[in-house]
This record gives C-alpha cells, structure tokens and sequence, in this order.
C-alpha cells in the first residue's frame, strides 16, 4: 500500500487552552486522550476495590470487610472494570487511530463524539457515590448484586441498585453514540482507494464492535428498565413473587452480556496481528480469513449466551443447542489463533515491549479460551458454575485477553501519539512482573474452583488457606507492578527521546505517515490509497 | 474542512447516524415490549 502524505497545517491547530479544550473539545485526538486518562483511572479505582476483596480472602474468616461491603466491592469492581476502564480503553484508541488509519481528518461526528465522552464520568459517580453516601447514613452501600443484577436479590437491593441503573442507562448511551459514530466514520470517512478488505484489522475489529453494541446494549437497558419498574412502580416483570420470571432477566442480562466478551476483546484482536507483523517484519497473514472470522465471532456471540446459567434450568434441547453453538465460536478463534502464529512463523522478529505483551497476550488469552470450552460442556459446568475455576477463566479472558491487550496497544502507539519513546527497561519489567503476579494470581484459583471453593464469598474453608494466599499476595503484586504503567506513561507523555515518524521498522500503515505526534488536525488533505 | 473528504457511501453522515440511533431506539422499545407481552 503507498500512500501521499499530509503536510503540518498548523493554521488549522488553534484550539481554546487549559480546561475549556477537554470540555468543548471536538478533536478525536482530544477525546481519545480523554477516554484512555478515564479508563486508566478508573482501572486503578477498579484495582483498588479488587485489592480489598483480595485482602480479606489472604486467610479464612472474617477480617478486615463486612459480607455486605465485600459483596458490594465485589459488583462495582466488575461494573468499573468492564464499563469504565476496559471499554472506554478501546473507545480512547478507536478514537486516536481510526481516523488515523482510514486517512479521515476526525471523526464524522465530532459534537456527539465530545457528548458520548462526557457521559462517562457522571455515570462512574454514580457507581461509586453509594460507597461515600453510606459512609453518611445515606442508603445502604452501592449494588451488592454482582455486576449481573439479578432478581430478586436486585428488586430486594438498596439505593445502590438504582444508581447503577442509572449509571448503566448513561454508558449504555454512551456506547450507542460512540458506536454510531465509528460506524458512520468507517462506512463514510474512508480515504480514496482505503476499500473495506484494504482497512487495517483495527478498523474491522471496532466496526463489528459497533454493530454488536447496537445490537445489544438496548436489550440490557430495557431489561435494567423494567428492573427499576418493578422495583419502584409495582410491576411483577421479573418478580417471582408477583408472578415474574426472574430467569427472564437473566436472558436479557446474557443476550447483552455475552457479545460484550466480544466487545472487550474485537478491538485487541484488531491490533493484535498490526503488532505482530511489525515486530514480525512481514505481512500479515491471512487478513481476509481473520476479516471473516471476526464476522463468524460476531455472530455467533448474539446466539450463545444462555451458556452463562445452564445451571437455572432449562429443556435439554436447549441446553445442548446452547452447548454446541458456544464450542462453534473456537472455529473462528482457532482461524485467528492460526493466523497469529503463522505471522510470526519465520519472520524476523524481535521483543521490544509491544511484541512481549502480545505474545503473552496470545500464550495466556489461548488459556481463556481454552478453559471456556471447558465450561461450555454442560456436564461439566455443573462442577465449575459458581466456582472459581470461573473467575479464574474469565480474568484469563478479560485481564489478559482484554487489559493485556491493551497495554500492548499502549505501548505500540504511544510514541506515535506523544511523539517520545518509553522507557524500554521499564516496558519489560512491567510486562513480566505482570505476567507472572497474573499467572500467580489466577492459576490458583483454578485450582480453588476444581476443589469446590464458590465464588463471590469472604470466607472459605480452611483447606483453600494457602492457594488463597498465593492468590492474594500475587494480586498485590500484580497491582503494584501497574504503577510502572503509569510512571513510564507519564514519562513519556512529558518527554524523552524523539519518536520517529515511523517509530517500529517495520510498522505498516497510514498512521505511520503522519508526524509523530501527529499535528492537531491531520489529514487536511486526503491521502490516497493505491 | 471535512467538507472535502471523501464520501463512501450515498448517504449523509447524519443519514447513516439517524437511522443507526433508529434501530437502537426502536430495539430498546421492542425488547420491553417483548417482555411485556410474556
């Protein structure tokens, strides 16, 4: 692919300073800064919340939290992790590189793109004010539910239910308008020449990201709706007691929370093989047939989801449609896996710190989804369902396949968007210190799981005493080892050494063109593909 | 200046955006509809 490049129009940069250019802000740039700041906060107030649950589970019996609290922790740390820290991550780079890499000069909706950001930070105060208001005598703590809400515990909830309901509306109208944003800027933004099977996989991996949130966000606020209907205004929708069906919910609940696996993980799938062919110094391999699989995932993540409760009771038929059609989605994922490995397959490559999260990325996210297949057995989820062979699975799935990801993400295109190279030393440390407090962390409580031990519990039996306690000593290591993250961000956002314009050798694509930072508005005159 | 770039499709922006927020509105609605009717 060659391309023309753009000029540095800085006739065009003038923008308002200090803290009126991140409220009115209507550069993709701007907002994608945005999100990622957001998400890399809400990841360490996520963290915190872990660390706590984490700390009471370090030996058996009650110290340190309350049942109530701990259950609370428990929910709102699901809730920030998913919503406010791993989605507005892909949101922040779908807004710094789509434009860039389809050679749009921003996105198409620039206004609705400032308003779907700014929704964000009321909806994570209405998370986590309930934590602050009980500490007033106001109310009885945030949602102690888990992230799932399910009735009756949730129509029976205190205050703390409603305000994330509430705060569900708002990220669920956030992700709408963002996701209408990406899929008018693909469909309509493209440089000429940039056709749909010429897009980088980033491209594809949001755009289908998009549809699926379309898809499914409405359901999941018209269930949480009727919830509030039930819980304030009298109706019996999911209420056993008044004739509901509170298995019903947990439908609607899957219906959306499934495909949001796929949410959180599309966009790192997208990136992932960019990485690889960089620091493979080769070209990718099978682009049309990951284009294809990313399609097959998407559909088939809307027609599985009652895999998360095959335990609540449902026909035989039903659950082995259910069983089938989950272990269907390994096809497509095997295609990619295939394609990843053979990318590298005798390239020329080499570890800088990118290439070091992805490649782990790929060895700890095939143990996620390994270990789903698993518990897409029916028999066997019987055993698992409730254990913490599933918390286990999903942080394989979602820290490492989504949170790991990201971090590969970070440190690939930061010297492109600071214009200054991290410290390398420092990107390696945090990647094995990551790697191994994650493993540390969560291959125990495999272990805890297969033994019987349930999940979403302050106390245990003595027997999990010491898995429990590797768990919790590896969480805190894990979590402290994320504050190199942030000081070799912060480092590098304020200098360093100079980025090239091409940064990685082997970097292919528009946004490599551009200058590194890239000027305020870039492409102000189009590129062309050829 | 986004004036000159170019245009895929042969719908506006703002066409492509209504009709997106249509379906998601309208999904919004039937699923509670669904729902109710059970």
């Amino acid at each position: 692919m060659s391309t023309t490049t753009t000029a540095h129009h800085d006739e065009h940069a003038e923008h308002p300073t200090g803290i009126m250019r991140w409220l009115t802000t209507t550069n993709h740039k701007d907002i994608g800064t945005m999100y990622l700041t957001f998400s890399l906060i809400m990841f360490f107030v996520g963290g915190a919340m872990i660390l706590g649950i984490r700390a009471e589970l370090f030996k058996p019996g009650l110290q340190l939290i309350n049942p109530d609290f701990f259950n609370q922790l428990i929910g709102v740390h699901a809730l920030v992790m998913i919503f406010a820290a791993l989605m507005p991550a892909a949101t922040g780079f779908a807004n710094w590189m789509i434009p860039l890499q389809i050679g749009a000069p921003d996105m198409a909706l620039p206004r609705l793109n400032n308003w779907g950001f700014w929704l964000l930070p009321p909806s994570a105060i209405l998370l986590t004010l309930p934590f602050t208001l009980a500490l007033f005598g106001i109310g009885d703590g945030a949602l102690a539910t888990g992230w799932t809400f399910y009735p009756p515990l949730s129509v029976q909830g205190g205050i703390g239910v409603d305000f994330a309901i509430f705060a569900v509306h708002l990220l669920g109208i956030s992700s709408v308008l963002g996701s209408i944003n990406i899929i008018v800027t693909v469909f309509n933004m493209r440089a000429p020449g940039m056709t749909l099977m010429k897009m980088p996989m980033f491209v594809w991996g949001w755009l289908i990201t998009a549809f699926l949130l379309i898809a499914t966000i409405p359901v999941l606020a018209g269930a949480v709706t009727m919830l509030l209907t039930d819980r304030h205004f009298g109706t019996h929708f999911f209420d056993a007691a008044g004739g509901g069906d509170p298995i019903m919910f947990q439908h609607l609940f899957w219906f959306f929370g499934h495909p949001e696996v796929y949410i959180l993980l599309l966009p790192v799938w997208g990136f992932i093989p960019q990485i690889l062919e960089t620091f493979s110094r080769k070209p990718m391999y099978g682009y049309k047939a990951q284009v294809y699989s990313f399609w097959g995932v998407g559909a088939l993540s809307v027609v599985v989801w009652a895999h998360h409760f095959f335990t609540a009771g449902m026909p035989v038929p039903a659950l082995l449609y259910f069983m089938y059609s989950t272990m269907a989605i390994s096809l497509p994922l095997a295609v990619m896996f295939f394609c990843w490995i053979k990318t590298m397959w005798r390239g020329s490559m080499s570890f800088e710190t990118p290439m070091l999260f992805t490649v782990g990325w790929i060895i700890l996210f095939g143990i996620g989804g390994l270990t789903g297949l698993v518990l897409a057995d029916v028999a066997a989820d019987a055993q698992y369902h409730n254990s913490y062979f599933i918390v286990a699975h999903f942080h394989y799935t979602l820290f490492a396949g989504g949170i790991m990801g990201i971090m590969a993400g970070t440190y690939y295109w930061l010297p492109k968007m600071t214009g200054h190279m991290y410290n390398e030393k420092l990107g390696k440390l945090h990647f094995w210190l990551t790697a191994i407090s994650f493993n540390l962390t969560f291959i125990p409580q495999f272990f805890l799981g297969l033994a019987g031990m349930p999940r979403r519990i302050p106390d245990y039996a003595l027997q999990f005493a010491e898995f429990n306690m590797i768990s919790s000593i590896a969480a805190f290591t894990l979590g402290i080892s994320q504050l190199l993250f942030v000081y070799n961000i912060i480092s590098c956002v304020k200098g360093g050494k100079k980025a090239t314009d091409q940064v990685w050798e082997g970097a292919k694509g528009l946004e490599w063109t551009l200058p590194s930072p890239p000027p305020y508005h870039s492409f102000a005159e189009q590129p062309v593909i050829k | 200046m986004m004036d000159n770039q170019n245009k895929n499709t042969k719908l506006s922006n703002k066409k492509i955006a209504l009709i997106l927020g249509g379906v998601a509105l309208l999904w919004y609605v039937m699923a509670m509809y669904s729902i109710w009717q059970k």
